[in-house]
């Protein structure tokens, strides 16, 4: 009788580890059949889908469409005169992004009225705005630079030339504008001034120091013929 | 021997290098020192019109230079080819301080409009001027203060008959002590 007694207590056995693992196993199924709602699938039109073609064309636009070293370009006003002429180190161009990147950019920039400007700095960005203070307004080119900024006038005599030092600037070549609201050194023959912001009118050769919340305009005049602004 | 050298070669470059850098130091005082000369300007703000050649700073500003001060809420710097030619400062009124050497009574002036000729030392004050000089006050339509000479000069306006006025301030007597001749 010892046999049947043996089966029996085996087969007890396997009946006490069996319901567990059987009852584990529909736990785990269950899991993995419930629905998640993390996953469920959006309504979004960029994620029906071609969400992987989104980003592709994201990461594609931070790609430069061309590139280019020791370059010069020139660019024209709507009348066919030189508007201004950039060379530069190096040139990056992101075609979906409308942006330009370049280093070293040289600037020369030409009005009717005053000797070329010469700008210079370590980097430029120019891409394509519109003015912020005229309504509707058409997309004109706008350069931003950074970076030991120097503003020079093309001046025969050195009585009348400018220099005008600054870490950053933004120009609008259509409106014939520089600006900045970073910190500025402006050097004459006759006189070295500081201020927080500058308006240049590259038209006109007018310099306005605004008015800063935090800083005062401060000139040094050289009086009795001494000239040290240069 | 050759340690000997090398400390030689060790001892006079680092002469060389203190020489240079001691010359080096003194230029920079000395042009420090020429530039204190010049005229210092403050204001909120400013524009400079490079077809004027001149320069106006607007808002509470104030013009200094060595012992010297000029406030106002406008000033106009009028330049030429090689030199500041005017410097017009007008106010509400514009005031004018000039530090006395050996007196505790500065110079002090108000007017409408201060104008400073900087190649003259020359200043013109018009419109209400007034200036007080060791205590003594002129008043009138047009005062003209030579800087460098501390003179004044004071003049009426014909048109509109107003005079020069003038006020000494007579230093009190100090009292005679000497007793009286017999």
């Amino acid at each position: 009788m010892p046999e049947p007694t043996r089966q029996a207590d085996t087969n007890h056995t396997l009946t006490g580890w069996r319901a567990p693992v059987i009852v584990l196993a529909a736990l785990l199924c269950a899991l993995l059949l419930w629905p998640n709602e993390g996953n469920k699938p959006s309504s979004s039109a960029a994620l029906k889908g071609d969400g992987d073609e989104a980003r592709d064309n994201l990461f594609a636009s931070l790609k430069p469409s061309s590139t280019a070293t020791q370059v010069t370009w020139q660019v024209f006003s709507e009348s066919g005169a030189l508007s201004y002429e950039v060379s530069a180190l190096a040139l990056e161009q992101f075609q979906a992004l409308q942006l330009m990147k370049v280093e070293q950019p040289l600037i020369r920039m030409t009005t009717d009225q005053q000797r070329p400007w010469l700008i210079q700095a370590a980097l430029g960005e120019i891409s394509s705005a519109r003015n912020p203070s005229v309504n509707k307004s058409a997309k004109a080119n706008k350069l931003d630079l950074r970076g030991n900024v120097q503003i020079t006038q093309d001046q025969n005599d050195p009585r009348h030339a400018l220099r005008l030092f600054t870490p950053q600037l933004s120009i609008f070549p259509s409106q014939q504008r520089a600006v900045t609201n970073e910190p500025v050194v402006v050097r004459h023959a006759q006189f070295i001034t500081t201020s927080h912001g500058l308006d240049l009118n590259l038209k006109t050769g007018t310099l306005s120091f605004a008015e800063s919340d935090n800083t005062r305009v401060v000139s040094k005049l050289f009086l009795n013929q001494q000239s040290k602004g240069t | 021997m050759i340690e000997s050298t090398i400390l030689r070669h060790w001892v006079l470059a680092a002469a060389f290098t203190f020489g240079l850098l001691h010359a080096l130091s003194a230029r920079a005082e000395a042009s420090t020192a020429h530039q204190s000369n010049g005229l210092t300007i403050e204001g909120d703000s400013a524009v400079f019109l490079q077809a004027q050649n001149s320069i106006e700073y607007s808002g509470n500003v104030i013009a200094f230079m060595n012992g010297m001060r000029i406030n106002g809420d406008r000033v106009l710097v009028q330049m030429s080819d090689d030199r500041v030619e005017r410097i017009t400062t007008s106010g509400q009124p514009a005031s004018f301080w000039q530090e006395q050497p050996d007196t505790t009574d500065d110079t002090t002036a108000r007017a409408e409009t201060i104008v400073y000729l900087p190649s003259s030392g020359l200043l013109e004050l018009s419109g209400g001027a007034s200036l007080i000089q060791a205590g003594n006050e002129v008043r009138s339509a047009l005062i003209r203060y030579n800087l460098i000479e501390r003179q004044l000069d004071a003049r009426g306006d014909k048109e509109t008959s107003e005079r020069v006025r003038m006020q000494l301030s007579i230093p009190s007597r100090a009292p005679d002590t000497t007793p009286p001749a017999p």
